[in-house]
């Protein structure tokens, strides 16, 4: 296993590679992107491919064999200021998986939303880790005693996400920058499962 | 298999979704789609307004609160303690 066993090297996700710019990573942290079902390693200068994912059906022979559990849609009727995508959670099984990744994806432009994708991390019971940047994710942990309700803002001060952590996941999706409104329309979700060891 | 739900308060359709917990309400998918396209097909209106979707299908013309600045500010705390 590659990946991120101590929790000092950062598993990313992505949605895809269109936009590297944002990107900066340190050497040995991994990056998976959603549409090219691979990952990639940063060696100090460049991406470097994973060979064989696996992945899927439950572990797979590859180096970081990511699971994807569940995928939905939730398709917002009215302008909103914030919004609780509910998530299935009661089969997120904390023996079997380490961590999840919970991913947001729209694909709005002007003044509601900017940003085309967030994506969440957490690990079972007290500790857990969330992100959220315009293209990437990143491991951050946090400490037990506020578990209960998770907020991490992107540096483009274009949204703040907000998460629950709770046995029916919620996303909770805000946004407070140029007119503090969620536009109405599709939100794409995906939840992501990390082995355990 | 695909779960549809809906989610409904005081009479009017605040979204619709799949694969949700089983605690949403359910609908079909013929109603699910209905609902997407009338969505998708919600009318154009200046940033004061906005339309609330009701049960039939009807848009209802409202008007759209101002922003809370005290929450902005609350916000920018947290987010300045996590940097």
């Amino acid at each position: 296993m590659i990946l991120n066993t101590d929790y000092t090297r950062q598993l990313y996700v992505g949605l895809s590679s269109d936009d590297w710019s944002d990107f900066s990573p340190n050497e040995g942290d991994v990056v998976y992107l959603m549409d090219q079902s691979k990952c990639y390693i940063f060696d100090g200068s460049t991406m470097q491919e994973l060979p064989d994912l696996g992945g899927g059906g439950g572990g797979g022979s590859g180096d970081i064999p990511l699971t994807m559990l569940y995928s939905g849609d939730y398709v917002l009727a009215s302008t909103a200021t914030s919004i609780n995508i509910p998530v299935p959670g009661d089969g997120l099984d904390s023996t079997r998986y380490r961590s999840f990744f919970i991913v947001r994806d729209s694909n709005y432009s002007g003044t509601a939303i900017q940003s085309s994708a967030c994506t969440y991390l957490y690990y079972p019971e007290d500790q857990i880790a969330l992100t959220n940047t315009r293209k990437w994710a990143r491991t951050q942990t946090r400490s037990s005693d506020d578990t209960r309700h998770y907020y991490y803002g992107d540096s483009t001060g274009a949204e703040n996400i907000w998460f629950n952590y709770t046995p029916e996941l919620q996303l909770h999706v805000s946004q407070y920058s140029s007119n503090y409104n969620l536009r109405a329309g599709t939100y794409h979700w995906y939840v992501w499962g990390y082995p355990a060891l | 298999m695909k779960k549809y739900y809906k989610v409904i308060e005081n009479g009017h359709i605040l979204a619709v979704g799949t694969n949700g917990p089983d605690s949403c309400t359910g609908t079909t998918k013929a109603k699910y789609e209905e609902i997407v396209n009338a969505i998708l097909n919600k009318p154009e209106c200046d940033e004061n307004h906005d339309y609330l979707l009701r049960e039939d299908l009807t848009w209802e013309l409202i008007s759209v609160d101002p922003p809370d600045v005290e929450d902005a500010e609350a916000i920018a705390a947290i987010e300045e303690a996590l940097a």
